[in-house]
């Protein structure tokens, strides 16, 4: 019986080292620009995390605080700015998206209402997989931080 | 005359020689540029007039720029990442340049590229929330392109999705001096650091030339 109970263990214990880690994914430090006044395009940045031991494609964003949300990349060619949409972007596993200001962003298009610093957004990412994560980012003045 | 004698005499004259040219060379050579991430232009370009509007929808000319150093950069209000991010920098250089005498201290200026939608009233909310000091400028779009082409500056239109658009533009700095003359370019990345730095040190060369 001892031993049974160990050869029953020795499987699980085997098993779950198989198993890929499926943590979810994270957002660190997310905020959005405070928009100067009128403005119908805000920017949102964040470090997306994918602590998994498998790839992600984030393929999608909504958010009830705008209209639409986009992914976008500034990218200089020539030194001339250019912002091209991506419409997936993949997180290969234990990797890290970085959303920053100059870079890739999303964008934010017409709030639903004026957004001033110490307001918070809602933003909700999806993957290709079917899940989501919901990110609340707070409204930072012009300089971030 | 002893040979001695005349080693002494010849050696006297080269050594008078060599410093003569020396010193002339030294009193006309030019003093050497500083190092700076920016270019700097050996000699400042003047800009032909062109007429545009300021915030409030009054004529600005060109000129109007005279008496200090500007730092002028092109972009549009709807553009949401590279132009906020850059004017946020503009105003904290601004800041950071404030111990300087206020002759010295730079206009900002900030030229839109996008001018059916930049009419005066939406440049001055937009201009007056990175720096209330910041000059905000529009105008036909014939004026605009003038103005960009003598500056180095390139934009474009480009059509997006249910007839929206963006505009790509030149992401670079402009550094005029006093004249309202182009006479230095900086170009993106740009960092707060960077461009005081490269502020400082021109403006106290160019004080030097003159």
């Amino acid at each position: 019986m001892k031993s049974f109970l160990s050869l029953f263990l020795f499987i699980l214990i085997a098993a779950a080292g198989c198993a890929k880690s499926s943590q979810p994914p994270y957002a660190e430090d997310p905020w959005v620009r405070e928009p100067p006044p009128g403005m119908s395009m805000l920017a949102g940045y964040m470090i997306l995390h994918n602590p998994s031991s498998s790839e992600l494609t984030l393929s999608g964003a909504s958010s009830p605080d705008f209209a639409a949300v986009e992914f976008h990349n500034s990218v200089m060619e020539d030194g001339v700015s250019r912002m091209r949409q991506e419409t997936t972007l993949v997180l290969g596993a234990g990797e890290a998206l970085r959303f920053v200001p100059g870079g890739r962003h999303m964008m934010l298009i017409a709030p639903a209402r004026q957004l001033s610093e110490g307001d918070k957004v809602l933003i909700e990412l999806s993957f290709s997989d079917g899940s989501e994560l919901h990110i609340t980012a707070p409204v930072r003045s012009s300089g971030g931080h | 005359m002893g040979l001695q004698r005349i080693l002494m005499i010849i050696g006297l004259a080269t050594l008078a020689v060599v410093t003569g040219v020396w010193l002339q060379l030294r009193m006309s050579a030019p003093a050497v540029p500083p190092e700076t991430n920016a270019t700097l232009l050996r000699t400042a370009r003047p800009i032909d007039e062109v007429r545009l509007q300021d915030t409030l929808g009054n004529e600005f000319h060109i000129q109007q720029l005279q008496g200090r150093w500007s730092l002028v950069f092109f972009g549009f209000t709807h553009c949401p990442d590279v132009c906020p991010t850059t004017l946020t920098i503009l105003a904290q250089v601004a800041r950071g340049l404030s111990d300087l005498p206020e002759a010295q201290r730079p206009r900002l200026v900030f030229v839109t590229v996008d001018p059916e939608r930049d009419v005066p009233a939406v440049i001055k909310g937009y201009v007056e929330h990175f720096d209330k000091n910041m000059i905000g400028l529009t105008g036909e779009l014939s004026q605009v392109e003038a103005l960009a082409a003598q500056l180095g500056v390139a934009f474009q239109k480009v059509p997006l999705d249910q007839g929206d658009y963006s505009m790509d533009h030149s992401a670079a700095i402009l550094m005029l001096n006093p004249d309202a003359q182009l006479n230095a370019i900086i170009s993106a990345p740009h960092t707060v650091e960077g461009i005081s730095d490269d502020y400082r040190k021109i403006i106290t060369f160019m004080d030097k030339q003159t």
